[in-house]
């Protein structure tokens, strides 16, 4: 894999609500140091994945099987009280929305703080002490004054910088940041994804990048885990990824994206469809893209295809890609 | 402020738009949502309208379809001024520009089949014949690419492309000759975004439609429209072709919304983002643009720079640009 040695390693995990899998026994790997991006459209599963990592299911949602190895330890077994010690401290978690994350009546200072004295030996003055150097960190002016504030007195993008100090506090080995930058203006995204990347590279963590756009993987990824109705399509790093994607569905999405075909207007060029729906995967039995694919053989109907080597540290659930 | 008319090869424009301004009241005072806004959309043209959360995009959209009240300026369809007009002289009207929204589901009703949600336009604009009703409703649904056994289905049986579908379908069964598309792909996912833009770029060819395309999307922007008005706080800064626009932007902030795109190339390298003063809001004269504009200068703050015309078609709002 990777030149690091691996964080965290993901085998067969399946998930899903009552009796129904809706993450059909994915596996990836992130190493350590590394971004890895997981994406896919709304539905595929990517961020019920986030959350089973951490075993932080939904109600009704549950972990049916598989392991989730953090540092050679099985997440999916381990007691409860080991994850707490794990939560926020060597792995946290950035959501979408940071306002419904944070407590609306606590001062956000307070808020990054409470982190601190739950995982280190610090005394409250340390731990606040610490929260400013923590708020300079990630660019919040005046750390002294805004420490005293309240998440309603920030605007998005300094709420979710408030999020990325908290998540950052313990120093974690992983973050996992599901659709950080979805509820943002464009210029607010790339401020707050360079900022999550130099982080990065300066506390030597990994990223857990969960996202529906591709032009975010470009920029911000070392490798991408692309999913399709709750399984792997293809993975690997984004160079030959975005050069040469293999599989049927990934190709349909950089043909679909009106950002990769740079100049294209609609005067010259037709965009590239993806025929039908995702919802056509919950009665096939084969690959779950089979009914929207334009090269389907007869191989495909039968089971789902494994993920298959086609490049170094590229693989793709296709048998029609494989054979080629 | 007296906007040069952006208009060049286009003599008689569709719908004109004279120093807009949409006024909220916010905590007691006054807030100039959209603040002296002017363009035009000829007839057969996309003109996209881009700018960031809250810079007045979607007011503009639901006032030009007078579903707010303009504080000042003028709408004028076909030469007519409607900005004034109440809700009786403003329906006949209202055929001929129609509205599509970012979120379909919100703006159909779960309790009415397609046939129904379709149908009702229909009686409002005075169709009284039934036969020439169903024979319209059944045209427009297989034209937006719906079986003609949709009609009799609930808008919660359908996905979200389809119920997109459905929401142009409603837009166009008036055979409006304005659509305002406020955001219409934004909530659907990429595959589907693709499918929905070229059943609009076949409609309009077909039907000969003008679209006003507001979207905070600037990649389906580049592709999608003819010619793209750029709007920060209330104001147009910016007003070019969409080719122009990419390859020569002027205004400071349209060269920070373009930078800011990423782009699904990884070749491609990244342009550092300028830090943005968590803006206390500028207050007074001066431009709006200039706390975070990197090449403001003392006169920025004492005056607000007036659009002004620097190529054929091209307007900016800037002192320097």
């Amino acid at each position: 894999m990777s030149p690091n040695p691996v964080l965290l390693q993901v085998r067969d995990l399946v998930v899903g609500f009552g009796k129904t899998e809706v993450v059909h026994g994915i596996g990836f790997d992130v190493a350590a140091g590394e971004t890895m991006a997981l994406v896919g459209e709304s539905g595929c599963g990517k961020s019920l994945t986030a959350f089973a990592l951490m075993r932080l299911l939904p109600h009704g949602a549950r972990i049916f099987g598989g392991q989730v190895l953090f540092q050679g330890r099985d997440l999916v077994a381990a007691r409860e009280k080991i994850l707490r010690d794990i939560r926020g401290n060597e792995i946290s978690l950035i959501l979408q929305e940071p306002m419904t994350s944070l407590n609306p009546v606590l001062p956000i200072g307070l808020q990054i703080a409470e982190v601190l004295l739950r995982h280190k030996s610090m005394s409250r003055r340390q731990a606040d002490r610490r929260v400013l150097e923590l708020l300079s960190l990630v660019g919040i002016p005046e750390p002294q004054r805004r420490a005293r504030e309240f998440p309603h007195n920030f605007s998005g993008g300094m709420r979710q910088r408030v999020m990325i100090a908290m998540a950052v506090a313990c120093g974690p080995r992983l973050v996992i940041a599901d659709e950080p930058t979805t509820a943002l203006d464009v210029t607010i995204q790339a401020q707050v994804l360079d900022l999550l990347d130099r982080l990065r590279k300066d506390l030597s963590m990994a990223v857990l990048l969960i996202t529906h756009d591709l032009g975010v993987v470009a920029q911000w990824a070392d490798r991408v885990t692309v999913m399709y109705a709750g399984r792997v399509a293809e993975e690997g790093p984004v160079g030959p990824f975005f050069r040469q994607p293999r599989h049927p569905y990934a190709r349909g999405l950089l043909g679909a994206s009106v950002g990769d075909s740079g100049s294209a207007h609609y005067t010259t060029q037709r965009l590239v469809e993806i025929p039908g729906s995702v919802a056509s995967a919950a009665a096939e039995r084969g690959c779950p893209f089979a009914p929207r694919c334009p090269e389907t053989i007869a191989a495909c109907r039968v089971q789902p295809p494994r993920l298959e080597p086609v490049g170094e540290m590229h693989r793709v659930a296709c048998p029609v890609e494989v054979a080629k | 402020m007296n906007d040069p008319a952006p208009s060049v090869d286009t003599p008689a424009p569709l719908i004109s738009i004279r120093d807009l301004r949409t006024t909220y009241a916010v905590g007691g005072r006054a807030f100039h949502a959209v603040d002296g806004v002017s363009f035009d959309v000829a007839r057969g043209e996309t003109v996209g309208l881009v700018g960031e959360s809250g810079c007045g995009k979607s007011t503009l959209g639901k006032t030009l379809m007078r579903l707010l009240r303009p504080s000042a300026g003028n709408i004028l369809l076909d030469g007519r001024d409607i900005a004034g007009l109440d809700q009786s002289a403003l329906l006949p009207l209202r055929r001929r520009f129609q509205m599509v929204f970012q979120d379909p589901f919100a703006s159909l009703n779960p309790r009415k089949t397609i046939g129904a949600l379709l149908e009702t336009p229909l009686k409002v604009h005075g169709v009284r014949s039934a036969a020439e009703r169903r024979a319209r409703v059944l045209e427009i649904v297989e034209r937006v690419g719906l079986p003609a056994s949709a009609l009799q289905r609930y808008p919660h049986e359908f996905s979200g492309g389809q119920r997109q579908r459905i929401g142009i379908a409603r837009a166009l069964v008036l055979r409006p000759e304005l659509i305002i598309c406020d955001e219409p792909v934004s909530a659907l996912d990429l595959s589907i975004q693709a499918q929905i833009l070229n059943l609009l770029v076949d409609l309009k060819r077909d039907l000969g439609l003008s679209y006003l395309f507001i979207s905070h999307d600037l990649s389906v922007v580049r592709y999608f429209a003819d010619r793209v008005i750029v709007m920060y706080r209330g104001r147009v800064v910016e007003s070019a072709d969409h080719a122009t626009l990419w390859r020569d932007p002027r205004h400071p902030y349209t060269r920070l919304l373009l930078a800011a795109v990423p782009v699904a190339d990884p070749g491609r390298p990244r342009e550092p983002m300028p830090p943005c003063p968590e803006a206390g809001e500028p207050s007074g004269q001066g431009c709006s643009f200039r706390a975070r504009c990197p090449m403001a200068q003392p006169r920025c703050d004492q005056e607000a720079p007036a659009r002004r015309t620097v190529g054929p078609g091209h307007t900016v709002a800037c002192h320097f640009a």
